[in-house]
């Protein structure tokens, strides 16, 4: 593979396992820079799972920081913090499709929805291609890509070692390459 | 496939932003103090929960059957289902123009919260239409349950039953299921949900659509960028992207037992 991420600034995962202890012990100091850390990598997987943009993202974000720090004792640092978080996630998720009664409804007498930005054709495509994705493929996609993870950090999150993450990674990419019309390069600007 | 086609998808994904995402501000803090919250709530449900184990030793065996029953409808359940209320609304830049909630009710405890949030397409104002916080008055729940069940009867409204955990109190830990009933009107709008113990069958909670609670006198109403502390527990930002975001405050937990 030779897709080359953007570096992105982000809290580096070594410090992870110190304010993991930290918290542990009470360190509310440890406990802010915990939830500060991985918010974003919480927010990937929430993302990719619910669909970037859906109105309970900030709510699952919360969600699942507020019940990682409820249950951090019940964390085993040989599983790796990341993966544990990206697992309580993935339940919180979970939970907030099957709540079904949450709609989003729009008033009779309300003004008219704003028209949607035009995107290009093949913006269009990538995104559908993207939601027809089973989650945990949608999720490397947009941990390496979008967020810039390497696959060591991927790696982490999925609890599997660099090279097992590569594969998903690729295999990812070939589910949505198929997805993509025939066509689909020569609409790209 | 091919390097280059790699590369391009990823490309494209960067280029999107697909998925990125922007904390809000006070998240953390929030995060913080809802733990504090629940873990001081779990410390009441717990002493509830042995004051509840000492009167039920104390009872008849005959008796301990209804504290036990007692038990699973009582406050500090509720006061969890009430807390699983959404605290972020999240208006995209290209999004519908309204969204509305409305917590759980249960009769006499907890508290009714309704949000409606317009957005003006053209100025791209928000403004918060209603917020209701109250108890849930006493015969409310009944008076939804009639209204409901009529709506059914006179083919307004089409009920399907599924079975679920109660969402505040689902998790990691195997959770308590219940029967949710969810009511939809005839375009499909979910209007209601009630969810039920499925062994007695006896209503715990009712959610109803704040479609009929919706009140253009508003008792509040903040404009975009300048919370105002008066107008009710929620607070506007505008984010980076062009988005709105309201935010609710953290729910105080509720003592267990009143």
């Amino acid at each position: 593979m030779t897709a080359t991420p953007m570096a992105r600034p982000r809290p580096p995962l070594t410090s992870e396992a110190d304010l993991v202890a930290r918290t542990r012990a009470g360190d509310q100091e440890a406990a802010a820079l915990l939830v500060e850390s991985q918010a974003e990598r919480v927010a990937a997987v929430v993302s990719a799972i619910l669909g970037p943009g859906a109105p309970d993202v900030d709510d699952a974000v919360q969600e699942t920081l507020i019940r990682a720090l409820e249950r951090l004792h019940q964390c085993r640092t040989d599983e790796g913090f990341p993966a544990w978080v990206t697992r309580i996630a993935q339940n919180v998720c979970r939970d907030l499709r099957k709540s079904a009664w949450r709609s989003r409804v729009t008033l009779a007498e309300g003004p008219e929805p704003e028209p949607r930005r035009q995107e290009p054709a093949h913006a269009l495509e990538l995104r559908r291609a993207l939601a027809a994705l089973p989650d945990d493929r949608r999720m490397v996609l947009v941990l390496r890509f979008v967020y810039g993870y390497s696959l060591a950090e991927i790696g982490a999150v999925l609890g599997v070692d660099a090279e097992a993450a590569r594969s998903r990674v690729r295999r990812a990419l070939i589910q949505a390459r198929g997805l993509l019309g025939p066509g689909w390069e020569e609409e790209l600007p | 496939m091919t390097d280059r086609e790699t590369r391009r998808i990823g490309e494209e994904l960067r280029r999107l932003e697909y998925g990125r995402w922007q904390m809000p501000a006070g998240m953390t803090e929030e995060v913080l103090a809802e733990r504090r919250a629940r873990f001081d709530r779990q410390r009441l449900m717990e002493a509830d929960h042995m004051r509840r184990r000492k009167l039920g030793l104390a009872a008849a065996a005959v008796f301990v059957c209804v504290v036990g029953i007692a038990a699973v409808a009582s406050p500090s359940t509720f006061a969890s289902i009430v807390e699983a209320g959404r605290r972020w609304f999240h208006f995209g830049a290209d999004d519908a123009s309204a969204v509305s909630i409305a917590e759980p009710q249960v009769e006499g405890q907890g508290r009714m919260v309704t949000v409606v949030a317009v957005r003006d397409g053209d100025s791209g104002d928000v403004e918060v239409v209603s917020t209701t916080e109250a108890p849930v008055p006493p015969g409310q729940m009944a008076s939804d349950l009639e209204e409901l069940e009529a709506g059914v009867a006179e083919g307004r409204y089409t009920v399907a039953k599924t079975r679920g955990p109660m969402p505040a109190l689902a998790g990691d830990a195997p959770a308590r299921e219940c029967d949710i009933y969810t009511f939809s009107g005839p375009d499909g709008v979910g209007v209601a949900e009630v969810m039920a113990d499925p062994e007695t069958g006896s209503v715990i909670a009712l959610s109803r659509s704040c479609q009929k609670m919706v009140c253009r006198d508003a008792d509040a109403a903040v404009a975009e960028g300048s919370p105002d502390p008066q107008a009710g527990d929620f607070s506007l930002e505008r984010c980076a992207d062009g988005s709105l975001r309201i935010r609710m405050a953290p729910v105080e937990p509720i003592p267990a037992g009143l």
